[in-house]
């Protein structure tokens, strides 16, 4: 019998503790959703029902400190916190709470009071010294929060704050200083380098030399020079960093394995040139210090960071050494291909790129051998070779070779070929700039409206090669030769904007002025007026280019070009910044 | 050829340029433009410089209160109608009978029209050298085309805002402690030559330190508003404008700006009987977070404390009883995202009795724009740096706002520099 009612009031018991659990979850839940409404009195009524069961909850604790702080009310919480310490005096966050209530009252006494109570029931803890620092510092003073950082230092040994300290030194503008205190913390732990570095790369340009001076100076550790190089790459001097990297690289392959590869990472966000030969350097040594598939990986790697950085012969040197094993077709290797070809063409080694699209044709997947072919197509191009473009695309049969050969049949001049082959490509192949591009071509086309015209072909392909002043002249010739209606105000205002763009300003004005003279209502005239506009701005002809804009905002308001004159309007009256 | 020719000819050839608007035809019958402020207005903030230079030129306009979006009526002349083409201003053209009709609609309506006699004289307070891109104001005033005289603090301590009738603050730090940025960004050209330069200016007038300079002019602003000024505060120029003026003899800068440290009870020496809006503050003792006090319900760089954006709902007024805060709040979105700022809302338990609350987050403890009188002048105080850059961090490019110009945000600041224009009238608030 007694048996029975013992384990009916155990039973009892569980039941009761979990009827309270729950309702103290949901008083804290009410309190919590209480608070965000600003019904701050409402909430600390209901922590302090929380409290009032369990006086050391944590939780309810932390919310009445943020009801009475923003109710100015926060001296009444010393007494709940006396409660809850008397039942719990280990416990580091209701310790940490005493020393906040005392610092946001201005008791300091009360706060060195509070803390020393802490370190004597913990003495080894480090947490006491932190809190109470951390307590000062949240009130501003600074100096103070050092102090005792120092003393818990002093007696606990450096490992457990000195990493306080520094990120203290560092808030107070003293950055060599946290430079030198952060050397401490990462020789004690070297995967705090990372830690380090954020801290200290915050230092603001004109102290960052000094920062360095400290960490590379005389005396200077590979740990040192370790952090010292993670803080260049992070304020963009990869190079320097690189430098520092390489010579103080850990005989522990894995360490080193792990410092390149992060290395390589960070400069992976950085897009100049030096990065991005850093980041080879970095992942090509990775790759030698690895086997298998992960040197693989960072070989191509580095042979895509040589390509992008224009290193062509590295990229290929590299390359070559990862497909002499044979024929990969893993993904990171095609690209890692397809980027080394195509920067070769776009660089003008037409020829060689070519060479290398047969050599690894192979390794290539449909994808990449057509991007490629019109890489090498665009590439003969602009060398002026027009029927190696034509050869590289044969058996091509793309909408994007479509497009390609109507502009090799545009530079022909066989304006009735290049007509059909853009309207067969249609207007999205490709990037949405060159499918503008592609568009405003067909636009003049059909303004046009003759089938042969070589002079204007070479004119255009004489632009496409990059030799813009003979694409002005031709285009001007040939202009001349056209109506007003059959294309002359498009190529006059086409020369101008062309003749803008190489900085002949007093060309530009000429061409564009002789456009709008002989039409004055087409797009073509109105477009060539807010380009008359801006060269008239660039030449700081202000008033003209105002009085340009304005006529033209005026005369034709349903213009689609209208957005386009305010927005400069605006700028020129300074009505909106110069970006 | 005559000269009559001439001019025949010359008129021929120009008339496809001079493409008039639609209402061209029908002058002799229309007399007045009027320029919606509601979802048909193609630019919202031009529209206000439209009308402040229709008012510039000698004319007189109506503010349409609560008339589709709170739209302007405006003089039919040449100048006015090349002025919205340029700027791409809708505007109607209506004849006498539409305005009959426009006036029986606002009758019988929450609506009102109130006359807006004269273009104000516009001040903004900002240091010489500033561009203009780092300040709402000064960049809605620069793109709706409104003029405005710069003023920093030797117009202040001399007297020159009486030539004003409109003074705007917008992030100055009146508490002389540089925003308190000071440690943050220590080392930086613009921290430092922002600190010279306040240095100087109190050697200048003889103060012993930045924060006593501040203090001065604080006073200063606060007697432009007692003499009858309208004040237009933004940011944290609002906080910090009431913190300096509650502590004219309590030392609240921190060390690295006056020499000494802040006096630990400097919240309860403040007094409030002084400032225009909050009372009962408690400050930001830190200096190393940029924060001054409780009266920011948003905290933006205070981690711990930081609260996030939602959207704050403008109030209805009533047009006829309270023309001035209807003036205050029209537009064309009643609810609008809201944006942070150094001082980003008002906590509602620190205003003082007699704030008008123009617009409140609706749950939330706190308020984001609101306006009350000091002795024969208003101030309007708006929380927030950009309404276009809700997260502005220093450095971020300049808003440009020929890309936001139906901005509900920056008609509020609008309908404050219109709001002089109608100070002749009689108010009944």
């Amino acid at each position: 019998m007694r048996g029975r009612s013992s384990l009916l009031a155990l039973l009892l018991g569980f039941v009761w503790a979990g009827e309270m659990a729950g309702q103290t979850s949901r008083l804290l839940e009410q309190a919590g959703e209480l608070e965000r409404r600003g019904r701050l009195e409402e909430a600390a009524q209901r922590y302090r029902l929380v409290l009032r069961e369990d006086p050391a909850n944590v939780s309810a604790l932390l919310g009445l400190e943020r009801t009475y702080e923003a109710l100015g009310r926060l001296d009444s919480m010393v007494a709940p916190v006396r409660a809850a310490l008397s039942l719990d005096s280990l416990n580091g966050s209701i310790r940490a709470l005493e020393l906040r209530v005392w610092a946001a009252l201005r008791m300091p006494d009360s706060v060195a009071l509070a803390a020393q109570r802490w370190i004597r029931v913990q003495p080894q803890a480090v947490e006491p010294y932190r809190e109470w620092a951390f307590a000062l510092a949240q009130r501003g003073d600074l100096a103070g929060a050092r102090r005792v950082l120092q003393e818990g230092a002093l007696k606990l040994g450096n490992a457990g704050l000195s990493q306080e300290l520094a990120q203290l030194t560092a808030l107070a503008g003293e950055w060599s200083e946290a430079a030198r205190q952060w050397l401490v913390v990462v020789r004690g732990n070297p995967a705090l380098v990372g830690t380090a570095a954020a801290n200290l790369g915050r230092a603001p340009p004109v102290v960052r030399d000094a920062v360095l001076g400290m960490l590379v100076g005389p005396g200077a550790d590979s740990t040192s020079k370790l952090l010292a190089a993670e803080l260049l790459v992070g304020w963009g001097r990869a190079a320097e960093g690189w430098a520092l990297l390489d010579a103080v690289l850990p005989s522990d392959a894995a360490r080193a394995q792990a410092l390149l590869q992060r290395f390589a990472d960070r400069t992976r966000v950085q897009n100049s040139r030096e990065a991005m030969l850093v980041r080879a350097y970095a992942l090509e040594r990775l790759a030698g210090m690895s086997s298998g598939a992960p040197s693989e990986r960072a070989r191509v790697g580095a042979a895509r960071a040589y390509a992008d950085a224009g290193d062509l012969r590295a990229a290929e040197r590299l390359l070559r050494d990862l497909l002499s094993a044979g024929p990969s077709r893993e993904p990171s290797v095609v690209e890692a291909v397809a980027s080394l070809v195509e920067a070769m063409a776009v660089q003008g080694q037409v020829s060689e790129a070519e060479s290398r699209f047969r050599q690894w044709y192979g390794v290539l997947n449909g994808d990449a051998r057509s991007s490629l072919a019109e890489a090498l197509a665009w590439g003969w191009i602009k060398k002026g070779d027009l029927d190696r473009a034509d050869r590289v695309l044969a058996g091509d049969s793309s909408v994007e070779a479509t497009a390609l050969r109507g502009w090799i049949a545009l530079y022909r001049g066989d304006l009735g070929r290049a007509h059909e082959f853009f309207r067969q490509a249609g207007p999205y192949v490709g990037s949405r700039e060159e499918a503008t591009r592609r568009t405003a071509a067909l636009v003049l086309l059909q303004r046009i409206q003759a089938e042969k015209l070589p002079d204007l072909g070479r004119a255009l392909h004489a632009l496409a090669m990059g030799d813009t002043a003979r694409a002005v002249e031709g285009l001007e010739q040939v202009a001349g030769r056209l109506s007003a209606e059959g294309g002359r105000t498009e190529l006059l205002g086409f020369a101008g904007e062309l003749a803008a763009a190489m900085n002949d300003l007093a060309a530009a004005v000429r061409l564009l002025v002789s456009a709008i003279e002989g039409d004055s209502t087409s797009a073509a005239a109105v477009a060539a007026e807010v380009a008359l506009a801006r060269v008239y701005a660039e030449l700081g002809d202000r008033e003209r280019a105002v009085a340009q804009l304005e006529h033209l905002i005026l005369a034709h308001p349903e213009s689609a070009q209208v957005p386009q004159a305010r927005r400069l309007l605006d700028r020129l009256r300074g009505a909106v910044p110069q970006i | 050829m005559k000269r009559r020719d001439f001019l025949a000819a010359a008129c021929a050839l120009a008339l496809p340029y001079l493409r008039l608007p639609r209402s061209a035809g029908r002058r002799s019958v229309l007399s007045q433009l009027l320029v919606p402020m509601d979802d048909s207005q193609a630019n919202h903030l031009k529209a206000y410089g439209v009308t402040y230079r229709a008012l510039k030129r000698g004319g007189r306009a109506e503010w349409l209160l609560n008339y589709r979006g709170g739209s302007f009526l405006i003089p039919a002349d040449a100048a006015t109608e090349r002025d919205a083409a340029l700027s791409g201003v809708t505007v109607e053209p209506v004849d006498d009978a539409q305005v009959v009709e426009i006036r029986g609609v606002i009758e019988a309506n929450n609506m009102d029209a109130l006359p807006l006699e004269k273009a104000p004289k516009v001040a903004v307070y900002v240091p010489p050298n500033a561009a203009p891109w780092d300040d709402a104001v000064t960049m809605a005033l620069e793109y709706a085309g409104i003029e405005y005289a710069k003023v920093w603090d030797p117009e202040v301590l001399t007297g020159r805002l009486a030539d004003y009738e409109w003074l705007h603050l917008h992030h100055e730090d009146f508490t002389g402690q540089f925003s308190k940025f000071y440690l943050t960004y220590s080392g930086a050209f613009w921290l430092q030559e922002m600190v010279e330069r306040n240095f100087q200016m109190a050697r200048r007038f003889g103060f012993a330190t930045v924060p006593d300079l501040k203090k001065a002019v604080a006073r200063g602003i606060r007697r432009f508003v007692e003499e009858g000024g309208f004040l237009f505060a933004m940011c944290t120029a609002t906080e910090t404008l009431e913190i300096a003026l509650a502590a004219e003899e309590v030392d609240v800068a921190a060390q690295y700006a006056d020499g000494t440290p802040m006096d630990p009870d400097a919240s309860s020496k403040l007094d409030w009987g002084r400032t225009f809006a909050f009372e009962r503050v408690r400050l930001e003792l830190s200096p190393a977070i940029a924060s001054f006090s409780d009266i920011d319900g948003h905290q933006v760089n205070n981690p711990p404390r930081r609260q996030p954006l939602g959207a704050f709902t403008l109030f209805n007024f009533s047009a006829k009883i309270d023309p001035v805060p209807t003036m205050l709040v029209q537009c064309h979105r009643q609810v609008i995202p809201d944006f942070y700022g150094l001082t980003t809302s008002f906590n509602r338990d620190r205003l003082k009795p007699g704030v008008t609350v123009l617009a409140d987050e609706p749950g939330a403890p706190w308020v984001k724009y609101i306006h009350g009188d000091y002795g024969k002048g208003t101030w309007t105080f708006l929380g927030g740096h950009d309404p276009e850059d809700p997260q502005h961090q220093i450095g971020d490019p300049p808003t440009d706002l020929s890309l936001h110009p139906n901005s509900p945000g920056y008609r509020l600041i609008l309908n404050n520099v219109l709001f002089p224009a109608a100070k002749k009238r009689e108010l009944k608030t």
